[in-house]
């Protein structure tokens, strides 16, 4: 192997510890902390609190994320709610409009006789999951 | 987002997924934190700007995070976590200081310190016009130059000191000559425990010699 000319000395001699460092026998690893004056202990404690730190943080970042996510799918599932017409007859001739665009769109669509006779809320529910649908489609 | 098979880097090199470095991560053991937090101490003395901004414990939480969050990515392929996160450590303080030295980065500096005083030592001149003097490429060859000189003469201080222990003067030399440890072993016909307590001296001395640059920079 030949020498890198062009890294400098002291990059040379950070490489040399931190290779003795990641590789040497754990029993030279503690004499070599050792003879450094510093505590194995307080260094293992210090370094697992640092990455108990980090995971502690990574999760909260998480779950803040997870909870914006939901936050807005609840304000985009209130908002399509919000375009659902209160009255039967409406919702109806929503539903039909919608199941139309959506196989036009090539979705298929199956819940049409399931839904003849069915309950004003259930209406609610099939139109939000169809206004869902063609909103991603259009976001696509 | 989170992926939880096997991704790819921007140079196609096979990285962690997200999952597989916390599970990584959470399942290094005692010896890994102590190993880990060294290194992390070892990079201040190399910049000592960087105690401006932060403490090594820091250093090693802000780059697991980086790891977790994917900002840096493990390439699991060609090394363990542990060798990543420890040249993770490196680059991201190597990048912290360099923000330091362009002014980049944020630093705590008090008013006191912003009181410059101007060539006679008088009055205080406006801190704005000294941050506005850009140094001149000249200036940073010279300062490369002197850096490098500098380099030459810790190399030359630490074989003084080492000059007392040939083994260690032996390892020293194959090592800037570009070969690895294991090579080295071989060609000094040594046991593995006579290489890495040779190689432990050879270390602490080179440690020392780094503090001891830190200390008169501080």
């Amino acid at each position: 192997m030949k020498p890198n000319r062009k890294k400098i000395i002291d990059e040379l001699l950070l490489d040399q510890i931190l290779e003795f460092i990641l590789e040497a026998p754990e029993d030279e690893f503690l004499q070599f902390v050792a003879d450094s004056g510093e505590d194995p202990v307080q260094l293992g404690r210090e370094g697992r609190d640092a990455i108990a730190a980090a995971v502690k943080r990574y999760g909260k970042t998480k779950l803040h994320g997870a909870r914006q996510q939901h936050d807005e799918l609840k304000e985009r599932i209130a908002k399509l709610r919000r375009d659902i017409p209160a009255g039967y007859e409406d919702k109806k001739a929503l539903f039909t409009t919608l199941v139309k665009k959506a196989q036009m769109s090539g979705h298929k669509v199956s819940y049409q006789n399931r839904l003849k006779d069915s309950a004003s809320e259930d209406l609610d529910v099939v139109i939000a999951e169809l206004l869902v649908l063609l909103k991603n489609d259009r976001d696509r | 987002m989170e992926t939880n098979g096997e991704s790819q880097d921007d140079s196609k090199e096979p990285v962690a997924s997200l999952a597989e470095v916390q599970d990584a991560i959470q399942a290094l053991s005692d010896p890994d934190h102590r190993r880990l937090m060294k290194a992390a101490r070892l990079f201040f003395p190399f910049h000592p700007a960087l105690s401006e901004l932060y403490e090594p414990k820091d250093l090693l939480s802000k780059t697991t995070l980086a790891a977790l969050s994917g900002e840096r990515k493990w390439p699991k392929s060609r090394v363990d976590i542990a060798k990543f996160l420890v040249e993770a450590m490196r680059s991201i303080a190597w990048n912290d200081a360099r923000k330091l030295k362009d002014g980049t980065q944020p630093r705590f500096v008090s008013e006191q310190d912003l009181q410059v005083a101007d060539e006679e030592g008088g009055r205080p001149s406006n801190p704005l016009e000294v941050l506005a003097e850009k140094v001149p490429s000249v200036e940073d060859e010279m300062l490369e130059k002197e850096h490098q000189a500098i380099g030459q003469a810790n190399l030359a201080l630490l074989r003084a000191q080492l000059a007392d222990d040939a083994d260690v003067i032996k390892i020293l030399d194959l090592y800037l000559k570009g070969f690895s440890k294991r090579d080295i072993r071989r060609r000094l016909g040594m046991t593995e425990g006579q290489f890495w307590s040779t190689d432990r001296r050879l270390n602490r001395r080179v440690e020392q010699i780094l503090k001891s640059l830190q200390d008169n920079e501080t």
